[in-house]
């Protein structure tokens, strides 16, 4: 990802962002990492919101970012990702359940 | 999501990836560069061969600049990865409050591998472009 802001003035930034380090806080997920490029190391960090969230996923649903995808072979990699979101998903459904089954208990 | 960086000292940038606040296109990337600098430095040139999806806009006060934000299909990837990652989930998981988030996010998560294969079996499984913008 190339970040570039009017304030950067002549530099745009490569951001890697299968390098990220990921900590989480109550209601927000940070990234964190180094942008290197010639005669730049800095570090940085992306805070995302629930509301940050819910854009990019708006972002990735948009017609535009599907066709350039599916363009660029990116169907090659969606049975991997399917697996992984289902597999999550249930992990997910599993420890909601366990938590709901616990509070019933405790009632 | 709110952007802080060394470069920026200490300032930190709040971009919106909002369809009202935020244009989306695709570009060559060697255009986008080009447009805001007066000379692409080499690395980015070597860069400058693909497509990429293009988000521009002004970011939110307290400090309102033009920015864009570039991605290609790996940079795409990454967040799907971070998006289902264990910290993700744990963020999901820790507070109680976060059941509708995860719901948003596995529709939109559904939506989207639709939307894939609904693309892709209307173009009979073709692939236009390689990873590097190159038909083939």
């Amino acid at each position: 990802m190339w970040v570039w802001s009017k304030g950067l003035g002549q530099v745009v930034m490569p951001l890697d962002l299968s390098q990220v380090e990921i900590t989480t806080d109550a209601d927000s997920i940070v990234l964190k990492g180094r942008i290197t490029a010639p005669k730049v190391n800095w570090r940085y960090s992306v805070t995302l919101r629930e509301q940050d969230i819910s854009d990019f996923m708006r972002v990735l649903n948009d017609p535009l970012v599907v066709k350039y995808l599916v363009e660029r072979g990116f169907i090659r990699r969606l049975p991997r990702l399917l697996v992984r979101a289902l597999l999550l998903g249930l992990f997910y459904l599993w420890a909601e359940g366990s938590r709901l089954w616990s509070s019933n208990q405790r009632d | 999501m709110e952007f802080q960086s060394t470069g920026l000292g200490q300032r930190h940038l709040d971009i919106s990836w909002q369809a009202e606040v935020a244009k989306l296109s695709t570009e060559r990337a060697q255009d986008v560069w080009g447009a805001v600098l007066r000379d692409v430095p080499q690395w980015l040139l070597e860069q400058s061969g693909q497509r990429v999806v293009v988000l521009r806009g002004e970011t939110r006060l307290p400090v309102v600049w033009r920015y864009f934000s570039a991605m290609n299909n790996s940079d795409f990837e990454s967040v799907l990865k971070i998006a289902m990652s264990r910290e993700a989930i744990n963020f999901l998981i820790r507070s109680g409050q976060k059941r509708k988030l995860f719901f948003k996010l596995a529709a939109s998560m559904l939506g989207f591998f639709i939307s894939c294969a609904r693309v892709w079996l209307t173009r009979g499984g073709r692939s236009t472009e390689g990873e590097n913008g190159c038909k083939i």
